[in-house]
């Protein structure tokens, strides 16, 4: 059993919090609930950080962390999935957050971590708790259907 | 990466735009709920019930993150993990002030004591610098072995965030500071301050928790509030031995905390510091008037017991430097002058006052002060030409001398 201390914990942060706060705005709809979202996961991470077993590495485990408290901001808050671009009255092009919000959720965590925080995919596999297989999988369905939405979109 | 990949990732960065919010690790600490409070047991002894408190303490400290994250666990994390820990720690009461001779008014100086802690430098010993600050003046700068640091507080910095890692902290206690709720951690350490009396040696002896260092932590921040150590004392004379517990004075927690590089140390003020050898020979009145060059200070003949010259040594060197008077009144009062500030005023000329002000300093009169056996305020001032200090056993005669200086005729 690997444990981890909290200096890990709070080299990790300092290490990565652009990425942990950049995926965080996104799911939970904007920048100060992101990062709101971030300080409360490595909160909750250090109060339980005795139950980190080492099964997988420690950002894995903390994403897991940040990505559900993220979830939850964005239900407590009236954050709109697709609000800043949403097209304005008069627009025919919908604005890609539009398209990302219309994936299933998985998609769209893998969307965030691949793109925002450059995780590979078993890093990705790690944080959302599936098999390096399904990652490619997930991935592959988002980016045939953010494709082809838009080009629908487009032409 | 794919056509596919550097078209979505194009979309989506214009689409999500970077964040721009700054990390800030104290934000996590803020959000983490304070410790639990642990159920009384009323019906147990008082041993039983401070063997149970150990235990416990002992427990909430040492356990390795069996149960989530324990009081010295987020004290530890409120500090940092970089290399450098920085401490700046002021007594709670000023040892220093200026008075104004004219109303008596007093305003302590603010005295601060920065130490800096290289927590990854490879002799056992953490190599220690920093400076201490009077009034805004640096008045020393030390590095590790320097006798201007001020071992405690030396101690404090290097000490807290081992002792927190290692689990040697326990539970003392609960306090309010500044209406903040605070846990007080006891460190203890077997060591014991060994004094002889009729020298100025003090030295460390192995004494089991001879010494006490309690630290105020703060319950929501879990930073560090106050610090204080509480010494035994063995004073050893002839074959006699006494044993003492003497609390040295409360210092604030201004800050601590961890950064990855080491603060730059500044530059120390210019220093006049001086001593006098016993008196040369005894001088007369007439003649004390005038053998420093400019008419001398004093309170007048009532009560002169002698007047002494001195010679005074520049402390770099050993050079002579020039002549001091040491006027010696009845009732323990000295005036003591010279016609530069190192001797007898304060050596960092800077921290002179204007002429109608004094800075005003005890010794003995902090807890050391039942082992110096006597108590001795000095007020130094400058009084014409002259740098002047003036000492007796009590603040208001001092300060009633400081007040009727006046030059001989």
């Amino acid at each position: 059993v690997r444990t981890a201390t909290v200096a890990e914990l709070e080299s990790l942060y300092r290490a990565r919090y652009p990425a942990f706060a950049r995926v965080a705005a996104a799911v939970a709809g904007d920048d100060a609930r992101g990062a709101d979202a971030v300080h409360d996961a490595f909160a909750s991470a250090m109060e339980r950080l005795g139950s980190y077993r080492g099964e997988a590495p420690l950002e894995a485990w903390v994403w897991q962390i940040v990505i559900r408290a993220a979830g939850a901001a964005r239900r407590r808050g009236v954050a709109p999935l697709v609000a800043p671009d949403e097209p304005a009255a008069g627009e025919d092009e919908p604005g890609i957050r539009a398209l990302v919000a219309a994936l299933p959720e998985r998609q769209r965590l893998a969307v965030f971590l691949r793109y925002f925080a450059d995780l590979d995919y078993r890093s990705i596999a790690d944080a959302l708790g599936v098999e390096v297989g399904t990652v490619s999988a997930t991935l592959s369905a988002a980016h045939a259907t953010l494709r082809r939405n838009l080009e629908e979109a487009r032409a | 990466m794919t056509p596919t990949e550097e078209l979505l990732r194009a979309e989506l960065d214009r689409a999500y735009p970077a964040t721009a919010t700054a990390p800030d690790w104290s934000e996590v600490l803020r959000r983490l709920p304070a410790a639990p409070a642990r159920p009384r047991r009323r019906r147990l002894g008082v041993a039983a019930l401070a063997l149970a408190a150990a235990a416990a303490a002992a427990l909430a400290l040492g356990a390795p993150w069996r149960h989530g994250p324990t009081f010295a666990d987020r004290a530890l994390a409120a500090i940092g993990h970089d290399r450098y820990v920085v401490a700046v720690l002021e007594p709670v009461q000023p040892s220093v002030s200026v008075v104004d001779l004219a109303t008596g008014r007093t305003r302590p100086l603010r005295e601060r004591t920065v130490t800096i802690v290289d927590s990854g430098s490879a002799s056992s010993a953490p190599n220690t610098s920093g400076w201490i600050t009077l009034g805004g003046v640096v008045t020393g700068v030390f590095t590790q072995g320097n006798p201007e640091n001020d071992p405690a507080v030396a101690s404090f910095a290097a000490g807290y965030r081992k002792a927190l890692a290692d689990g040697s902290a326990t539970v003392a206690g609960k306090t309010t500071y500044r209406g903040r709720p605070a846990r007080i951690l006891r460190f203890s350490f077997d060591q014991a301050v060994e004094v002889r009396p009729g020298t100025q040696v003090l030295s460390p002896v192995a004494y089991p928790h001879g010494r006490t260092e309690d630290v105020a932590v703060d319950t929501a921040t879990f930073r560090p509030l106050w610090v204080r150590w509480t010494d035994t004392v063995v004073t050893v004379d002839g074959g006699t031995r006494r044993v003492r517990r003497v609390q040295e004075p409360t210092y604030r927690v201004v800050s601590i905390g961890s950064r990855p590089t080491a603060p730059t140390l500044p530059q120390a003020a210019h220093s006049d510091e001086a001593e006098t050898r016993p008196a040369l020979r005894q001088v007369t009145r007439a003649g004390a008037a005038r053998v420093l060059g400019a008419r001398a200070r004093w309170l007048g003949p009532l009560g002169l017991r002698s007047v002494e010259l001195e010679q005074v040594f520049s402390l770099q060197g050993q050079a002579a430097s020039g002549f001091g008077l040491r006027f010696v009144y009845a009732h323990g009062l000295e005036v003591r002058e010279s016609t530069r500030p190192g001797p007898y005023g304060y050596w960092i000329p800077g921290l002179l006052p204007p002429e109608g002000k004094a800075l005003a300093s005890c010794e003995g009169c902090g807890p050391w002060g039942v082992l110096e056996g006597k108590r001795a305020w000095t007020f130094s001032l400058r009084s014409g030409p002259m740098y002047v200090s003036v000492t007796a056993p009590t603040r208001d005669l001092a300060l009633g001398a400081a007040q009727q200086l006046r030059a001989m005729p």
